[in-house]
């Protein structure tokens, strides 16, 4: 018995209960059974036919098993059964705890809490990255136009003036918006690539930011083909 | 009893005498082999095309494959795996190998194998996976091989992360190929459905109180789909087949397989069972991975949805939907008679379905 609750004793009344789907059930089961042997293939003596009869047989019986775990008889009792396996597992789980705490130890709980302390940090960090770069594409001025020199130049000017206030993440979104203005072919200097691809609004998407543990392997010699 | 139908049960109980013995022999025969199988249980080897690690991140490794074939194609493909199991299925036996189609075609042919997440990935997420590792592992093989983009082939729960990426970063996929992915959750043909109906799986507090969902638990889920054949009808098979080394061979490589389970991340199970099989947000264009919605029509590249009619993990309708719902005008669907593995491991698929795949794969692809 696990907490307040007599799960195996529910159990039971449950089935007991539910006999009537239970007698159906077997009845089902040796009705197609007895169908599949009598089927004809009964008579035939080779091991061949034994074998077709057999099939048939646990044919009709797994139509019999599909049909019963599909019944709110079984889902109920796998619901039941599960529900019991979670709270043991809480138990358990609270019981370790306790147990680690009393010794000064780090639980998994507290490793959980705090990994999932790191993931928010990291979402919120994303997220306000990508905000930063929603408000300069949307909000800010557009870039001045000069007809001797270009966008590209334009940009370079800005982007020098954003490099003082030693700014990586605006520097890159304003090379990025004058590499989308269709002055890409010529390099901006001291613009790093974009991580995440120029999209429209409607379909923008986030690239989270790229984790310390990331490591690429380069091959040094080609594949042999 | 006239003297006729005395005869014909004098053969017939003849026959069966001789059926009887001769079966008995071979049985004899058959239990000699038991001692030998255990070496050969453990003599399985896991792959068969050549490859090499060409990229890692955290757990994750992209296996490229080379072959005796050199490239023709300029658009490599990428096959994005399920986060059940692992994803050799795909290059199971060196006749029963996806991809090896693929490489003696001419594609640069890569496979993302998603490493085996521990506790601390428990909170890993879709977007996590879609726009994080998928992202990172796509953009790579884009600088590697100098395309603009590539070809996806998602199979099953990868079919359902790939459609997801393409919907959201459709200029980096060319051509998109599903296989048995889920889609349409809205169906009550197969069990898992019905089993996770919020009604009766509280996957909320189960995810609470396991952290990743456990492999066993997985295991379990899918063995009683088909309990008669898991558990009866596959040992007998076995029993009969001890003579036949082929046979030997290829069960115990596929059993390797199938016993190899490794758990889910706590956090995307929770959003595959939440989102998709009990609100179905996929097909309603509600999806959301991270901040995004994931809206199928963004889906323009062809694509080639291909199911199995017996499959009981990912029914075939859940996965017809999908051609309808994308904003594609070059889409195809291929329908063959096998069950959820036997696409990727059956010898009907890889005497008729592979070579297809391969080929509308290859009409659409930029060549060298």
């Amino acid at each position: 018995m696990i907490g307040k609750q007599d799960y195996f004793g529910d159990a039971l009344r449950y089935f007991s209960t539910n006999a009537d789907l239970l007698t159906k059930l077997w009845t089902d089961v040796a009705t197609r059974t007895m169908a599949a042997w009598f089927s004809g293939k009964a008579h035939v003596a080779t091991p061949m036919g034994a074998r077709e009869m057999r099939s048939d047989i646990f044919k009709a019986v797994a139509d019999s098993a599909d049909a019963f775990m599909r019944t709110p008889l079984f889902l109920e009792a796998i619901k039941r059964s599960l529900n019991t396996s979670v709270q043991y597992r809480r138990h358990l789980n609270e019981m370790l705890s306790r147990v680690q705490y009393e010794f000064q130890s780090a639980s998994r709980q507290d490793v959980d809490n705090l990994m999932q302390m790191v993931n928010h940090l990291e979402n919120r960090m994303a997220d306000d990255y990508e905000r930063i770069l929603e408000k300069m594409d949307g909000g800010e001025k557009p870039l001045p136009q000069s007809p001797s020199t270009g966008d590209a130049d334009a940009a370079q000017e800005h982007i020098a003036v954003r490099k003082q206030k030693k700014s990586k993440p605006i520097t890159v979104a304003v090379a990025k918006k004058a590499a989308s203005r269709g002055s890409a072919s010529k390099k901006v200097p001291g613009a790093t690539k974009p991580h995440a691809p120029v999209v429209e609004p409607a379909q923008k998407t986030t690239r989270r930011t790229k984790k310390s543990s990331r490591r690429r392997i380069y091959r040094v010699t080609p594949l042999p083909i | 009893m006239d003297k006729k139908s005395s005869d014909t049960g004098t053969s017939a109980f003849g026959e069966f005498q001789s059926a009887f013995i001769d079966e008995w022999f071979a049985n004899l025969s058959r239990l000699s082999r038991l001692p030998d199988l255990w070496r050969k249980a453990q003599r399985v080897k896991k792959g068969a095309t050549p490859s090499e690690v060409v990229y890692e991140e955290d757990r994750l490794k992209l296996l490229k494959y080379s072959g005796h074939t050199a490239r023709r194609y300029k658009t490599p493909l990428i096959l994005v795996f399920a986060l059940v199991n692992r994803p050799y299925i795909l290059d199971l036996l060196p006749h029963k190998s996806v991809v090896n189609h693929f490489v003696q075609a001419g594609f640069d042919t890569y496979l993302i194998d998603w490493g085996v997440p521990t506790h601390a990935d428990r909170h890993l997420t879709l977007d996590s996976y879609v726009n994080g590792y998928l992202y990172n592992v796509i953009e790579f093989v884009q600088e590697q091989t100098g395309s603009k983009n590539v070809n996806v082939l998602g199979y099953c729960m990868g079919g359902t992360m790939s459609t997801m990426f393409t919907a959201l970063h459709q200029k980096m996929v060319r051509n998109l190929m599903l296989l048995a992915a889920g889609i349409n959750f809205d169906t009550k043909d197969g069990l898992l459905n019905l089993w996770s109906d919020p009604k009766y799986f509280d996957v909320d507090s189960f995810v609470e109180a396991y952290g990743n969902c456990p492999p066993e638990y997985l295991q379990g889920s899918f063995l009683m789909l088909k309990p008669i054949s898991n558990f009866i009808e596959k040992q007998l098979n076995l029993m009969e087949h001890l003579d036949d080394e082929k046979f030997i061979d290829e069960y115990f490589t596929m059993e390797t397989w199938l016993n190899d389970n490794i758990p889910i991340p706590g956090e995307i199970y929770r959003e595959f069972v939440k989102f998709l099989y009990q609100q179905n947000l996929l097909v309603k264009n509600q999806m959301r991975v991270g901040r995004h919605l994931v809206n199928l029509k963004n889906i323009t590249c062809p694509v080639l949805n291909i199911m199995a009619t017996k499959d009981d993990l990912v029914p075939c309708s859940q996965s017809e939907p999908f051609n309808d719902l994308v904003g594609s005008k070059d889409r195809k669907m291929m329908k063959l008679a096998a069950g959820h593995i036997g696409l990727a491991v059956g010898g009907r698929a890889h005497r008729e379905l592979w070579p297809q795949a391969s080929q509308w794969l290859a009409q659409r692809s930029e060549k060298l």
